[in-house]
C-alpha cells in the first residue's frame, strides 16, 4: 500500500480522486491549497502527490518546485483544466512524472497512479 | 450586429456549446444534447429578465473570461435542477440531494470549470485567442439578482450585449437551463475580426 498526497482546492475533485486512489487500496491525505501540499509532503513523505495546477494560496507549479526542492525524486502528477497544456510542458520540464487532464477521469487517474507507484 | 458579424459569431458559440456539453458529458457519464441554442442583441438592462424573471430562485455557476478581452460565462438553473445535476456528478439516485451543500457546491463549481475551459478552448482554437476562464463562483440567489452582477460590468462599457442562451436534454428529459455567454463588445469584436483572418 502507498500513500498518496491529493492536493486540490475543489472537495469534490479531492473526493473524486480519493474514491480511485483507495479502490486502488492506497491510503489518502487531503490539502486544499498549495502551502498544505507543500507542508503535508515535507512532514509524511507520501509515496506520490496527485497535485492541481491552479490552486489559492501556492499555485501546482509553485508547490511543485518547492517539493521537488525538498525530495528530487518525489513522484508528482500534475491535474490540469483543458488550455494549460503550457503549464503543464513547464511541470514537466521542471521535474513532474505525469499528468491528467480534467474532467475527472477515474482510468486515467489509475494508470497514472501504476506508473508512480507500481501496480497496487 | 450585421449578418456578416453574426454568422461567424453564431458559428462560433454552437462549436463551444457542442464542446462544452461533450466536456460535461464526459464528467457526468450521460449523453448531453443542446434543445435549443438560441443567440441574440439585448439591451443589457434586461439581461436580468433572461431567466423567466427576476424574482425566480436560481443557481448561478458564473465565470469571467480573460485573456485576449473579457467576457462572462453564466449557467442558470432551478434549484431542483441543479441538485440533480449534483447527483449526477456525484454518481449517487436522483433526487438524493436536497439541499446544496459545501460539497454540491464544488461539484457544481467543477461543473462550471470543465463547461468554461471546453467552451473557451473550442473558441480558442478556432480563432487563435489566448481565452482563459476564471475559477468558478457558485452563487444562490434571486435570477434578477445573480444577473446583476455581471450586467452591471457590462453596462459599465456598453448599451447592449449578445446574449446566447441554451437549453440541454439530459439522460432523455429536457433540463431547463441556460447557458449565456455575454462578450463584452471589446470580446465580441475580437472574436469577429479574429475570424476574418483565422
Amino acid at each position: 500500500m502507498a500513500t498518496i498526497l491529493i492536493a486540490d482546492d475543489a472537495a469534490f475533485m479531492r473526493m473524486k480522486s480519493a474514491q480511485v486512489v483507495q479502490a486502488l487500496g492506497h491510503e489518502v491525505i487531503e490539502a486544499s491549497d498549495g502551502v498544505e501540499a507543500v507542508t503535508y509532503f515535507k512532514e509524511r513523505s507520501p509515496d506520490a502527490v496527485l497535485l492541481d495546477i491552479t490552486m489559492p494560496n501556492k499555485d501546482g507549479m509553485e508547490a511543485l518546485r518547492e517539493i521537488l526542492q525538498h525530495d528530487p525524486a518525489a513522484k508528482v502528477a500534475m491535474v490540469s483544466a483543458m488550455g494549460q497544456q503550457q503549464i503543464v510542458m513547464e511541470a514537466i520540464k521542471t521535474g513532474a512524472k505525469d499528468f491528467v487532464v480534467k474532467p475527472f477521469n477515474a482510468e486515467r487517474v489509475q494508470s497514472t497512479l501504476i506508473k508512480l507507484v507500481g501496480v497496487s | 450586429m450585421s449578418d456578416t458579424e453574426f454568422g461567424p459569431w453564431a458559428d462560433l458559440i454552437q462549436l463551444g456549446t457542442r464542446k462544452a456539453m461533450q466536456g460535461l458529458s464526459e464528467m457526468i457519464g450521460a449523453d448531453i444534447e443542446v434543445n435549443n441554442l438560441s443567440l441574440r442583441c439585448v439591451p443589457v438592462t434586461e439581461v436580468s429578465n433572461a431567466f423567466g424573471g427576476r424574482d425566480e430562485e436560481a443557481v448561478g455557476i458564473y465565470l469571467s473570461v480573460s485573456g485576449s478581452a473579457d467576457g462572462h460565462l453564466m449557467l442558470m438553473y432551478e434549484p431542483a435542477i441543479a441538485l440533480a445535476f449534483v447527483d449526477l456528478l456525484m454518481g449517487q439516485p436522483l433526487r438524493t440531494t436536497d439541499s446544496l451543500d459545501g460539497m454540491g457546491r464544488s461539484a457544481l463549481g467543477e461543473m462550471g470549470n470543465v463547461i468554461g475551459a471546453f467552451f473557451l478552448g473550442a473558441i480558442a482554437d478556432a480563432t487563435g485567442l489566448a481565452l482563459s476562464p476564471s475559477p468558478p463562483s457558485v452563487m444562490t440567489d434571486m435570477a434578477g439578482a445573480l444577473l446583476d452582477v455581471v450586467s452591471a460590468d457590462i453596462l459599465l462599457t456598453q448599451d447592449e450585449t449578445y446574449l446566447a442562451e441554451a437549453t440541454f436534454r439530459v439522460q432523455g428529459q429536457d433540463v431547463n437551463g441556460v447557458f449565456m455567454v455575454m462578450p463584452t463588445q471589446e470580446l465580441f469584436e475580437t472574436i469577429v475580426s479574429s475570424t476574418k483572418v483565422a
